[in-house]
């Protein structure tokens, strides 16, 4: 993890947010630009796939010359699209997608040894995918390239997110926000928070998720394996929200507000409501550039249902190169069909919600995406072997 | 209901998440108070960030 | 709001980081190497004492040696776990009351002639003793080629919440350690730990034979803690014993009977004469069934290790 290391507060972020405050608006981009490329190199070099790991700093030079060619309308935007998917395809599924052809054979002759993620490979793919379909739609205007550089190398958000707009980020960018005082206030009691929330709450919770494989499954009494799944939920939610508290408190010691991204989802009555609670700037992502290009809500109820479920489907697969992610994407898409046909149902009826009802519907939502979790923190053999053992013993 | 609305909107302007208290905190973000739960929350990261310590031995 | 307010907060939240200093030292007043230093200031003059690392705290039975040792005899156990020879000889400095007394050092492995080796990774737990008991003798050790190692070293001494967070994350590790045992088969522990770990302390066996191979080629010298202590120990006239701990007879089997380990431990027993102590191969003493785990010795294994280390 790199917000827990004390280079991360020393090296990078306490002065660049400075160096930030006090640079004149021409050089505040260029010196997201130095210490974004700084902290790519650097913990690409300690801590994922060492000097080639460093070298793929050149996909985000070529994704800052490539944009200049993306136009209203134009296919290039496609190109970029594409190329985006081609780096995260590689270096994230190949070896999955390999082992999927090539397992009949046993072996698998096309596999890469060696094979490593580029820092934050998920989110900056995603970024530079909004960038080009946004710039094709006409929907954000270009930037100047140190602007878009700092927006890609915004090293705040690079390793976990949460995924940004480039037309929310240049105004902050442009013109951060002038009472630092507040914001520093804001932004180191959101690190705090966060840090606790990771180290005392989450890592807490490891004690209890750790066992979620199939020898401690085997030997342990059935009625704790919920009592692990559980904590595997808080444990996930704590864990990644203290990322993006991290981040978002990161972002406002520079002035600038990087966008909520968890928004108690365990309170929700629905799992759609709870899906644009959790994970807001992925949600958002998908239903921009995956939900709305397939159609959307308009069309028949079958339509959507497969829409939903193919969004699902891809936040699966995003998730991890894994069946048991897909599987987990899966299990929402249903889940959230289900909802959709279910209040369907329920709109002709036009009662509002009784408390009651309300409470079902939460306990419904909370029990149904903690089952679920099942599939997130284990490979699709051990998880169902969880649930036989749960169910059968 | 009121009361849970509360109850998150001081969570959330404890967490660094909003800006403007909720009504009925005394704790204007003037407060010297901030930086005593700073210290606090500083603290319980110390004693919480060794869980990634390879412990073999615990008499000590 | 105005700068003069964070700057106020930020004074506040130091000052409670300081009072949290202030609590960890005064919860670490009774940690186990303090304990061990104000035992053996307050216990009657002993006429034999056991330096080491957690193999001699668990394997010295002090009534069964004094038992076999014969009348007027009385034994000390400065064993301390997780531990190296610069505490050992920490250890020793501060046993002016009972100097003069027969000195029994325990080691397994190529402890005596490895150099000392400790940074702020490893000076943790009853290592981090290094800051507190004696830092310039510490430091002299394990920071001798630099002068910026010694710097953030003295820096670090002064500072409670680093030197002793272990301490405060043993808490939180025991705190783990039960909420994993729910619903779990239970796991054998003992007063180190859990049983099943100490299996990962065991070196690689190349690894093993090649240091062997390395000291014994290079004629690697005991190392100079170890050179320290039984210097002291020769100077006020007192009678050293190298002890090659008990292991058991798997771990035997795996690293002692390597021709590398055999030639490194002739090598050692010169070594160890030369300096003036006498050399106790130990290794063999006690059956499978005298191990708590696979380094450490149960009560019976303590008792008749002890009892036959007295009658020698």
């Amino acid at each position: 993890m790199i917000f827990n290391t004390p280079t991360f507060y020393l090296l990078f972020l306490l002065p660049a947010a400075i160096l930030f405050r006090v640079s004149p608006s021409r050089g505040r981009p260029w010196v997201c630009v130095s210490f974004g490329v700084g902290f790519f190199v650097y913990f690409s070099v300690t801590q994922l796939g060492g000097w080639w790991g460093a070298a793929c700093v050149l996909i985000f030079v070529w994704e800052s010359l490539f944009r200049s060619f993306y136009r209203v309308g134009s296919k290039l935007c496609f190109i970029g699209v594409f190329v985006s998917l081609a780096v995260l395809g590689a270096f994230k599924y190949w070896n999955f997608l390999t082992g999927l052809l090539t397992g009949p054979i046993g072996e698998n002759p096309l596999r890469w040894e060696g094979v490593f993620l580029p820092l934050g490979v998920s989110f900056f793919t995603f970024e530079f995918i909004h960038y080009a379909v946004d710039r094709y739609n006409g929907k954000v205007e270009r930037g100047s390239l140190g602007e878009y550089l700092a927006f890609i190398f915004f090293f705040p958000t690079m390793v976990a997110g949460p995924i940004k707009r480039f037309q929310d980020f240049a105004p902050c960018l442009r013109q951060p926000s002038e009472s630092w005082v507040l914001d520093w206030n804001r932004g180191i009691t959101r690190i705090l928070v966060g840090l606790v929330k990771k180290f005392a709450v989450a890592d807490v919770l490891t004690s209890l998720t750790d066992h979620l494989n199939r020898s401690d499954i085997a030997q342990a009494e059935r009625w704790v394996l919920l009592i692990w799944l559980f904590a595997y939920g808080w444990k996930i939610y704590f864990d990644f929200s203290a990322y993006s508290d991290i981040a978002i408190g990161s972002g406002r010691l520079f002035g600038i507000r990087i966008p909520e991204n968890f928004d108690w989802p365990y309170v929700r009555t629905n799992i759609a409501d709870f899906w644009r609670h959790w994970h807001m700037s992925l949600y958002k992502w998908l239903v921009d550039y995956v939900f709305i290009p397939l159609g959307g809500s308009r069309g028949t109820t079958a339509f959507v249902c497969r829409n939903v479920m193919i969004v699902m489907l891809v936040s699966g697969i995003w998730h991890g190169a894994g069946l048991n992610f897909v599987v987990w994407g899966a299990w929402h898409g249903v889940l959230l069909v289900i909802y959709r046909l279910w209040s369907m149902r329920r709109q002709k009826t036009k009662e509002p919600p009784s408390w009651v009802s309300r409470m079902r519907g939460w306990l419904l939502t909370y029990v149904s995406v903690n089952l679920g979790w099942a599939f997130f923190a284990m490979d699709l053999d051990t998880a169902l072997f969880f649930f036989r053992r749960l169910m059968v013993g | 209901m009121n009361l849970i609305l509360w109850l998150k909107a001081a969570c959330e302007y404890l967490g660094g998440e909003r800006d403007d208290s909720p009504r009925g905190l005394p704790l204007g973000l003037r407060s010297p108070l901030w930086g005593v739960w700073w210290g606090v929350l500083a603290s319980l990261v110390a004693v919480f960030c060794g869980q990634s310590s390879k412990f073999i031995y615990i008499d000590f | 709001m105005n700068v003069l307010h964070l700057i106020v907060q930020f004074a506040l939240a130091a000052a409670v980081v300081v009072a949290a200093n202030a609590a960890v030292r005064q919860m670490a007043v009774n940690s186990v190497p303090r304990q061990l230093l104000r035992t053996a200031l307050q216990a009657e003059q002993a006429t034999d004492l056991f330096l080491g690392n957690s193999t001699m705290a668990a394997g010295l039975d002090e009534k069964a040696f004094a038992t076999a040792a014969g009348p007027g005899r009385r034994a000390l156990n400065l064993g301390l776990g997780s531990s190296s020879p610069v505490e050992h000889d920490l250890i020793y400095r501060e046993q002016a009351k009972h100097h003069g007394a027969a000195l029994y050092y325990g080691f397994f492995d190529t402890h005596l002639t490895d150099p000392p080796a400790g940074d702020w990774h490893t000076l943790v737990g009853n290592r981090a003793m290094a800051y507190y008991v004696d830092p310039e003798v510490a430091s002299a050790y394990y920071a001798a080629d630099s002068l910026v190692r010694r710097f953030i070293f003295r820096l670090v001494s002064r500072i409670p919440l680093l030197v002793e967070r272990y301490t405060i994350w043993a808490r939180v590790e025991r705190l783990r350690r039960s909420l994993s045992e729910i619903g779990m088969p239970r796991k054998e522990t003992n007063r180190f730990g859990r049983a099943e770990d100490f299996a990962l302390l065991e070196p690689d066996t190349a690894e093993f034979a090649l240091r062997c191979q390395k000291a014994t080629a290079r004629h690697s010298p005991l190392n100079a803690p170890i050179t320290a202590i039984i210097r002291r120990a020769k100077k006020s006239g007192a009678a050293v014993f190298i002890v090659e701990m008990p292991m058991p007879s798997g771990y035997r089997q795996r690293f002692y009977s390597r021709a590398e380990w055999v030639a490194y431990r002739s090598y050692l027993i010169e070594l160890v004469r030369a300096a003036g102590a006498e050399y106790v191969p130990a290794a063999d003493w006690v059956g499978e069934d005298g191990f708590a785990d696979s380094l450490h010795l149960n009560a019976a294994g303590a008792c008749a290790f002890s009892s036959q280390l007295g009658r020698r």
